[in-house]
């Protein structure tokens, strides 16, 4: 190890303000520091720092996606992981662009990003597709924006509302169930929509439906949110106040119109509702800073998933909702503050 | 009383033991300034001779605080900042014929009994005007930052029922104030005989405080007793350590300024973590020795979280505000991977390493950053940890882009300044660092000092 750092010594200047290579600084600090931790030590108080960094932060999400992202391997088959290293390189090389043209440094959301997105999309889409998606959420969801901690919206749900809207044919044929790959079949949520029949709760739990690539095991999906709780990588109130407001409102309508409104558990646990409510409505980033705002913005979500789902020709609305609430962050974070700090009189 | 956040970091090298006395040094190099004091007129020559309890030096600006000799000596002005005291007599007990201490020995005032720097302003957290008598006067009785001392070493060796009576001293001392004394949650046999012999007593009564990182701080207890206990936000209230309470009260008894203190010698750096009590002026240098410190390690007058480093050299004796010496090794070989590893002997607020799994691990941390400066992600643990209920994210975004009265909106003037916000933060940005820049510009765009009390309180 001490040979590795020797030779990044040697090329430190190299790639510094006036070496050859200045304009890759940004890709040199970052396999540096992938490697080695920081020499930066703390001159003033407080003289300790946390051991926790952004980079452990990102890994603990991506730990939690495991269990999604082996359970679509095991029913889709190896191309999912050919999915999920295409979304990597095409998304990754725009990010490492934008952060040399802009001289900042190459910042590690894109790998939560980068994981989410194809787990988000049905199984046997088109690579092309796919690469198109990335590319329209990392650059209109998040460069364009300003980069990382500064985009309003979550820049996989851009890329997937992306392809959605510019290739609904493809979208909407793609689904199969797990194991086999000839057959076309339609997912829980479309089959309710037509026939009002309902699956069996064990087969939502475990994946035995169709559905997108990583919202199927649900039950990984559920100990994955619990993991990520559990280590404050994400904020309960979400999850809680959006799932519970789902429960709540399709409870009351399926009891007023069981027809359009399917029943609370299957609207739990169908579609990607647990997905979207454990790893894409609570992205800090998009997400209210306010504890009171994160109540309110979960509950915002849940309304405009039961009406998406319920009374539009869409049949799932997860992303919508999630999509359209976090343009409402920022007056919610505002609301909230301008309630709970009352004017300064000087 | 409601308390939030707040956190206790779990650093290893507590100080363990009771209360040791160390050798008395050949010289003692008091500094002309500590942490809210700064002794800029000296009252005696080069070659003086003083006695204990003479006076050396004064704070103009600061009501006329003096400084005093913890021991009679000759005075030598060479070195930089610093009083030294040679050829040390530590039994005399005349005091020193100061004329114009002379005229003020019949009016007993906390300055020139040299004790006014044992006590802080409630609502400041600054030193109290000495002209205010405190209505409520708040005792101690436990310390919460890594590392300073425990004031309830300075009951070894005591009557428990002695305290009560040097707390009944000072509470005639400032014409029959209110005393309240803050004891930390859970069961603590060496207060339970004073709380005891205290029932009798009307004018006493405790609080009990989670003894959670930094509940002890003066600011925050008053804030909550306003809050709950029915004090005016316009009361003078004081707060004092449980030892220099004692202190003061000796002072005030016998007419003679304190010259001792308790301090902690602490800190992963510290082979021998321990607490130690040393006369003002103490060399820093034998202080290290007697804790075993580590050669380079990074020295913090004060705690880990709102110290002060003691450069190499600067500061060659002990303040008479210090509290300890916390020590922390540098950061020396560069771990690989770091973001991998599983985290058995790494501590953190959240729980995502696997020493989240060991209940009672301290971690030997070094002042490295551990991770590079990232933007805010808005990760909100700033936010919980905050014991004031502030928003240092969004504060530190206004500080950012200038929005000085956006800031004072959300209440920055409160910030305590306990440094938890910078601690915890994932993208290690310097949250706490650039809000303490921005409240001191806060007071000087308002034109008055950030912490006035205001009208209406947040909700």
């Amino acid at each position: 190890m001490t040979l590795l750092l020797r030779i990044l010594d040697k090329y430190r200047d190299d790639f510094g303000d006036n070496g050859r290579f200045s304009a890759l600084h940004p890709l040199f600090t970052t396999i540096e520091h992938i490697i080695f931790a920081p020499a930066a030590r703390a001159q003033e108080s407080p003289f300790v720092r946390d051991a926790l960094d952004l980079k452990r932060y990102m890994s603990m999400v991506i730990l939690g996606l495991v269990p999604s992202v082996a359970a679509a391997t095991h029913f889709f088959g190896p191309r999912i992981l050919a999915m999920v290293v295409l979304s990597y390189i095409i998304g990754g090389t725009a990010e490492v662009l934008f952060a040399l043209i802009r001289k900042e440094e190459i910042n590690e959301g894109f790998l939560v990003t980068g994981l989410i997105y194809p787990l988000i999309l049905p199984p046997t889409v088109p690579l092309w597709v796919l690469a198109v998606g990335i590319l329209a959420g990392v650059v209109f969801g998040k460069e364009a924006f300003g980069g990382t901690g500064r985009n309003i919206f979550n820049p996989a749900l851009v890329g997937r509302l992306f392809v959605t809207i510019s290739f609904p044919a493809i979208m909407t044929t793609q689904w199969r169930l797990p194991f086999t790959d000839a057959v076309t079949a339609a997912t829980p949520l479309s089959v309710f929509k037509t026939t009002a029949a309902l699956p069996s709760i064990a087969h939502l739990l475990l994946g035995d439906v169709a559905g997108s690539a990583g919202e199927t095991f649900r039950l990984g999906i559920v100990i994955g949110g619990l993991f990520l709780m559990f280590t404050k990588v994400s904020n309960w109130r979400i999850p809680l106040s959006y799932l519970g407001s789902v429960l709540l409102l399709s409870s009351l309508g399926h009891a007023l119109l069981p027809g359009n409104i399917a029943p609370p558990l299957f609207q739990l646990l169908a579609g990607g509702l647990l997905f979207g409510a454990m790893f894409m409505a609570t992205d800090p980033v998009t997400s209210p800073g306010t504890q009171g705002g994160k109540y309110l913005f979960g509950i915002g979500c849940g309304i405009l998933t039961v009406l998406i789902r319920s009374f539009s020709g869409y049949v799932e609305g997860v992303m919508f909702s999630i999509v359209i609430m976090n343009a409402f962050v920022p007056l919610i974070d505002h609301l909230v503050l301008h309630i709970k700090y009352r004017p300064v009189k000087i | 009383m409601r308390l939030r956040g707040g956190y206790t970091l779990p650093l290893q090298g507590a100080p363990t033991g009771g209360r040791l006395i160390p050798p008395r040094p050949q010289r003692l190099f008091l500094p002309l300034s500590s942490r809210r004091l700064h002794f800029s007129k000296v009252l005696v020559t080069e070659g003086a001779v003083v006695a204990k309890g003479g006076i050396l030096a004064m704070d103009e600006s600061r009501f006329e605080t003096g400084l005093f000799a913890p021991a009679g000596g000759t005075v030598r002005l060479g070195t930089a900042g610093h009083l030294v005291l040679e050829e040390i007599s530590w039994n005399s007990t005349e005091r020193a014929g100061d004329a114009a201490q002379e005229a003020r020995h019949g009016e007993q005032r906390l300055t020139n009994l040299g004790a006014l720097h044992l006590f802080s302003d409630g609502h400041t957290g600054d030193l109290p005007d000495p002209r205010v008598p405190p209505r409520v006067l708040v005792v101690t009785t436990f310390t919460t930052e890594p590392f300073t001392a425990d004031p309830l070493l300075a009951l070894e060796g005591r009557a428990p029922d002695s305290v009560v009576r040097e707390l009944d001293v000072l509470r005639q001392f400032f014409g029959n104030c209110r005393v309240i004394v803050s004891v930390r949650t859970g069961n603590i046999p060496q207060l339970k005989q004073m709380i005891g012999s205290a029932r009798s007593c009307p004018w006493v009564s405790f609080l009990r405080v989670p003894a959670r990182y930094p509940f002890d701080d003066p600011r925050l207890l008053t804030r909550g007793l306003v809050r709950s206990n029915g004090l005016s936000p316009a009361d003078a209230v004081w707060h004092v350590r449980l030892d220099d309470a004692i202190a003061a009260s000796e002072a005030v008894r016998t007419g003679c300024p304190p010259t001792s203190r308790l301090l902690s010698l602490a800190g992963p750096a510290a082979g021998h973590p321990v607490n130690v009590e040393v006369p003002y002026g103490y060399p820093i240098q034998d202080l290290l020795e007697i804790g075993n410190a580590m050669p380079g390690a990074c020295i913090i007058s004060g705690g880990s979280l709102s110290g002060t480093k003691v450069q190499d050299g600067a500061q060659r004796g002990v303040d008479i505000e210090c509290r300890g010496l916390t020590l922390i090794p540098q950061s020396g070989t560069r771990e690989v991977l770091p973001f991998a590893n599983p985290g058995f002997s790494r501590a953190s607020y959240s729980r995502s390493f696997l020493s989240a799994l060991r209940p009672g691990f301290r971690e030997r941390s070094t002042t490295a950053i551990r991770g590079e400066r990232r933007p805010c992600v808005t990760c909100g643990f700033c936010e919980e940890v905050c014991p004031v209920g502030l928003l240092p994210f969004q504060l530190h975004r206004f500080t950012e882009k200038e929005m000085i009265e956006e800031a004072a909106r959300l209440r920055l003037d409160q910030c305590i300044e306990c440094g938890l916000c910078t601690y915890v933060c994932p993208s290690k940005r310097n949250v706490g660092i650039d809000l303490a820049r921005a409240r001191s510009r806060l007071a000087d765009e308002l034109g008055h000092a950030a912490d006035t009390e205001v009208q209406e309180r947040t909700a």
